[in-house]
């Protein structure tokens, strides 16, 4: 067995809410403690003790499927360490146990491709590692790790640990005394979500300031609620590379209003909060800006932002992100705020800059006015000609025919004018991702005023996937 | 003298009494940071001057884009406050084309999207009390006294409501409305032609406005 990997059980909660996960995970706080909430749908066991106690992983697993909430299906994978684990409960059926110091040959056959399922890092680099011919885990792992941390910086070094079968930071066992500590106790307790947060608030931003100011960022913290009966919410909470305030807080409002939202209920208020800082993580050094850098509004919106996620759900809070390629309507993608650090500067700005690799002119350029507004999902539509037939393509981008109407939603709408067609063939490289389609510009008359828009032809139909609004 | 008077005289003895304090000529007025407008554009500004209004977007105001072009119009007036620090919201159903927001000189890193349909009001109020400038365009089943109520606790948090399309009966402060568009056109010389930018007449109207005004807006 690797001396740098642990066992640990992944739990994936498949169709359960945010109350069902809290109360799995309040299920199996009495079969291990210190577990950990990894995601929405994922729970982390660590199974050194448990195993011992209950005689074996198959006992252990028995258990745990005995937690399982109402509406939530369970599966688990049982592995050596966090990456093994998640893809094993991926696959299970609704038990895979790779077996003890497996780990490593399990993860040798994985493509790399699907790895940003399971690790926060960019499909970009994915993207480079697959063309660089390293397409599976094995290969990663046989690489040096000196060239990878060359070539892709903290996210080679990171893959290449993982693709071992080793974790970054292994399961928490049992709590490790620490300098890092934050407590808050209340004369008057806290009754609601709204005065819990903002009281944890006030305790997790000195907390990481005082972390930055030592260049570290927290990576597991357990965060200790106790009302004045003394009932206690205890969680612990981890990300591999640090929180900042707004995902810490974020995961305390989580912590909050799960429990409050409990069957049991609470019977007093919160009157002690405890943030414990378990491990830590070093930052990359960030020069402070003497202008344009992280101002008062910055802060105020990144606490707004948490703010609205606890109204409306985190997944329902984005921010862009550039992806690249050529089609302008998909060059930056909406990425959910908690998933991206939107505290250091030079973060945000590298997120939503485009690449270096993005060209000025190409060959398929439909020039820089590009549509204001996306049709998301797009829209089929028909691009007609004068005898209201199908109007197509040459494979040498030619129109057979004019377009003189478009069918939307049984509204015929007259061409005014078209420009195009503009061909687009994108990762070529990729069998799976690959892409051709022809884009046209169309103006177009519904009769009360002219629209603008952009249709695109891929396998034989016609969208509209923009419009000039 | 009001206390901002006094605090800016305070200020001008203290910086001539500095060693570099004969550099110091004159101080500008003292303004709160809730009185202060967010930049627009000039084309905007040279409109809000001669329609006598502020000359940039007040805090606590709605400002409603509508006409033939509400987008650009909204992405437009916006671009300034972008790119001087000040957060946008976009809380509205329509999907906004970050490339275009990009190419028109919108700051991304400090721009935030919330989609909710179910708990709009509650997600503009929340959102509202950390950004500067919200885009929003108000989901048919609010309510007008919802949508009041919202609208009131955004001018509270002296927040800037861009709102796209109708208010639902509700008179907006501003309003510029796209009456007409014509298109440009780029590689006329080549084979392949295609629109370059927008030319939108607009209309400047609204509660708020003493005299319409008209000007044009190039648009990409």
């Amino acid at each position: 067995m690797n001396p740098h990997s642990y066992r640990v059980a992944i739990v994936r909660a498949i169709g359960s809410d945010a109350r069902e996960l809290n109360a799995l995970a309040q299920g199996i706080t009495a079969i291990a403690p210190l577990i950990e909430v990894v995601d929405d749908e994922h729970v982390l066991v660590p199974m050194r003790g448990p195993t011992r106690y209950f005689g074996g992983e198959k006992e252990v697993a028995e258990r745990l499927f005995s937690c399982a909430p109402k509406n939530a299906t369970l599966t688990i994978g049982i592995a050596d360490g966090r990456l093994a684990g998640l893809i094993a409960a991926r696959m299970a059926q609704p038990l895979f146990i790779v077996p003890a110091g497996e780990t490593a040959d399990f993860l040798a056959g994985i493509d790399v491709r699907h790895l940003d399922q399971f690790v926060d890092i960019s499909a970009n680099t994915l993207s480079l590692l697959f063309r660089l011919g390293l397409s599976t885990c094995g290969k990663i792992a046989a690489t040096s790790k000196q060239l990878l941390a060359d070539r892709f910086g903290p996210d080679g070094n990171m893959l290449h640990v993982l693709c071992a079968g080793e974790d970054l930071h292994p399961p928490l066992i049992e709590k490790i005394p620490t300098l890092y500590y934050a407590e808050g106790h209340y004369e008057e307790p806290l009754v609601q979500v709204d005065a819990v947060f903002i009281a944890a608030q006030q305790l997790a931003v000195p907390l990481v300031a005082k972390l930055q100011a030592e260049h570290l960022s927290m990576c597991r913290v357990i965060v200790t609620l106790t009302t004045e009966h003394d009932d206690m919410s205890e969680r612990v909470w981890y990300s591999a590379a640090g929180f900042h305030e707004q995902g810490l807080l974020e995961r305390v409002r989580w912590q909050v209003t799960t429990w409050l939202e409990e069957s049991s209920g609470l019977t007093a208020g919160v009157h002690n909060i405890a943030i414990n800082v378990q491990n830590t993580v070093p930052i990359g050094h960030e020069q402070p800006r003497l202008w344009g850098g992280r101002s008062e509004s910055d802060a105020a919106a990144r606490m707004a932002i948490a703010r609205v996620a606890g109204v409306v759900g985190q997944e329902h809070v984005c921010v862009p992100e550039w992806h690249g390629g050529r089609d302008i309507t998909r060059e930056y993608e909406l990425v959910p705020a908690h998933r991206v650090d939107l505290a250091r500067h030079e973060a945000t700005v590298h997120r939503v800059t485009p690449g270096v690799l993005r060209p000025a002119a190409w060959s398929g350029d439909m020039g820089q006015h590009a549509p204001m507004q996306n049709i998301f999902p797009p829209e089929k539509v028909e691009v007609l000609n004068h005898l209201h037939a199908a109007v197509e393509v040459t494979g040498r981008h030619h129109v057979r025919s004019e377009p003189q109407y478009i069918r939307r939603n049984e509204h015929l709408f007259l061409v005014r004018t078209w420009h195009g067609p503009w061909p687009v063939e994108e990762r070529w490289w990729d069998p799976l991702r690959q892409r051709r389609v022809v884009r046209m510009q169309c103006l177009v008359d519904d009769g009360k005023q002219e629209q603008g828009w952009l249709v695109t032809l891929e396998h034989r139909t016609w969208w509209l996937v923009a419009v000039y609004s | 003298m009001s206390s901002l008077q006094l605090a800016r005289e305070q200020l001008a003895q203290q910086l001539s009494r500095h060693k570099y304090g004969h550099h110091v000529v004159s101080l500008g007025e003292a303004s709160l940071h809730a009185h202060r407008t967010i930049a627009v554009g000039d084309s905007f500004a040279e409109v809000l001057q001669r329609a006598q209004l502020p000359i940039g977007l007040v805090r606590g105001r709605v400002y409603q884009c509508a006409g033939v072009a509400p987008m650009s119009l909204a992405v437009a007036l916006v671009q300034r406050a972008t790119a001087e620090g000040s957060w946008v919201g976009w809380c509205a159903s329509e999907h906004l084309n970050w490339s275009a927001a990009h190419n028109a000189g919108w700051c991304l890193e400090r721009v935030v999207q919330v989609s909710c349909a179910e708990h709009w009001c509650e997600a503009v109020v929340a959102l509202a009390s950390g950004v500067e400038v919200l885009v929003v365009n108000v989901p048919s089943h609010v309510s007008p006294s919802s949508l009041r109520r919202t609208l009131l606790s955004t001018a509270v948090q002296q927040c800037v409501v861009v709102a796209l399309g109708p208010m639902h009966g509700m008179s907006s402060d501003v309003v510029f409305t796209a009456t007409q568009r014509t298109w440009l056109k780029e590689n006329e010389l080549q084979e392949q032609v295609a629109f370059a930018s927008q030319k939108l007449s607009v209309h400047v109207g609204g509660r708020r406005v003493p005299s319409e005004q008209y000007f044009s807006l190039l648009v990409g």
